[in-house]
């Protein structure tokens, strides 16, 4: 086990556990189904511990924590249901403001599932697009590609609560913030 | 900032809520002894599908029979294609001189077929009297000019053998025929010359399966196939008129196999 124990298994997956779970939940927008792909990466992580190399596994875990959450789109009881109607936006009378939360997870569950994917990786977890691509098992160009409609998406979704207003080069939630 | 860094700050933060389990790694470690158990599961079970399906594909014919048997073809050694001489039946037997033609076991049964002329002159007989067959006798007459042979369905067979047995005759320059069944199949065996005739070789397999189909048979020369005829009985050699094994002498008139007379089986 290349001098790696259990035990050190165990606290790898105490101190990753938040972060990876965080990962997941932004792929597939749902807290137990991330909880769920996050249990079973580890745990096929364990299954490979004694041959990732050490500076390599964090890497390898967060590979394969994309890849058990795009393909747990597969499984019935996960999968969505894809609408063009996006849910009713609450928007705070007095500040304008929306609630993003709520509009942010519509927005990205109405993406597919790999566009949503290298938005997620290049913007949320600033992966280069050399390094989505490689996660993904794409080329650069595809990563560029998807993400440029990704975002012309979003926009489109979101532009008249997240942009609107932008005179001052910020968006409406940031300058909430 | 510009709207994507925003962009990806607001998705990092949608699960800023989260409070992790008390203990993840218990979460895990069940896990992986889940995955475990459903690999051993999952071996075990294959193991004895696979198990399954070769007992399946043992007891099951191509036809789809899940009780059909593999095929005992009796078909006769090399060492008899001369013939060699059947004295089993008695000195001064009618039967005699009689020749095998096929000899061997089949769903736990010997037989023995012979080749014979009944003591008529130019015949051409099949004859046996075992624990497959039930004083089978049998006799084509002559092949007219352009027969390659016939044959027939050898009876009587005991019902308990649950056999299915083929013979005939082809002309003596033929060396194989092949059966073919009902499902398709085809089983091979050799045509044996014998004594009894220089004009015919005979050729007898016996089926380990009573429901067995039998769709023709060919007779198989250098490769190229002609279908043979069934055997059609007109009487002229009827059983009635084969003489019993034990009896001594010549039996009347059964039109000789080589003459322009046609006679058939009893």
């Amino acid at each position: 086990m290349h001098g790696r124990s259990e035990e050190w298994f165990a606290s790898f997956v105490r101190q990753r556990w938040t972060s990876m779970v965080r990962l997941a939940h932004t792929l597939t927008l749902d807290e137990g189904r991330a909880e769920d792909v996050v249990q079973e990466s580890f745990a096929k992580l364990w299954s490979a511990w004694s041959r990732v190399r050490d500076d390599d596994v964090d890497a390898y875990l967060r590979q394969i924590v994309v890849n058990q959450a795009l393909s747990s789109y597969r499984r019935r009881w996960w999968r969505e249901r894809p609408t063009d109607d996006l849910p009713e936006l609450a928007i705070d009378a007095q500040t304008g403001h929306i609630d993003d939360r709520q509009s942010l997870i519509g927005a990205l569950a109405a993406l597919p599932k790999r566009q949503r994917a290298v938005i997620v990786l290049r913007y949320a977890w600033d992966m280069s697009e050399m390094q989505v691509a490689e996660v993904l098992g794409c080329s650069v160009g595809t990563v560029k590609t998807q993400a440029s409609r990704g975002l012309t998406r979003l926009r489109a979704q979101l532009g008249d609560v997240w942009y609107a207003d932008a005179a001052d080069g910020l968006p409406v939630s940031a300058r909430r913030s | 900032m510009n709207d994507t860094q925003e962009l990806g700050r607001a998705i990092r933060e949608l699960l800023d809520q989260y409070t992790p389990p008390p203990d993840p790694y218990g979460w895990v470690s069940r896990r992986v002894r889940a995955r475990r158990n459903r690999r051993v599961a999952a071996g075990l079970v294959a193991t004895v599908s696979v198990a399954f399906a070769l007992l399946v594909a043992i007891a099951m014919a191509p036809s789809g029979e899940v009780t059909f048997r593999p095929l005992e073809v009796a078909a006769p050694p090399p060492a008899v294609a001369s013939g060699d001489q059947f004295a089993e039946f008695g000195a001064g037997s009618a039967l005699e001189p009689a020749y095998v033609v096929s000899r061997g076991s089949v769903n736990g049964r010997a037989y023995v077929v012979a080749s014979t002329t009944f003591g008529l002159r130019g015949a051409a007989c099949l004859f046996a009297a075992d624990a497959v067959f039930n004083r089978l006798s049998w006799c084509s007459a002559a092949l007219r000019p352009g027969e390659i042979g016939e044959w027939d369905l050898l009876e009587p067979v005991r019902a308990d053998a649950e056999v299915v047995a083929v013979g005939g005759i082809v002309q003596a320059g033929v060396r194989a025929v092949v059966l073919r069944l009902g499902d398709g199949r085809e089983l091979a065996a050799p045509a044996v010359r014998t004594p009894t005739s220089q004009r015919v070789a005979y050729f007898v397999i016996v089926l380990p399966n009573a429901g067995t189909e039998v769709a023709g048979v060919l007779a198989d020369s250098a490769g190229k196939r002609v279908p043979l005829p069934r055997s059609v009985a007109d009487g002229r050699c009827a059983g009635s008129q084969l003489p019993a094994p034990e009896s001594a002498g010549p039996a009347a008139a059964c039109p000789a196999n080589g003459d322009e007379a046609t006679g058939r089986r009893s």
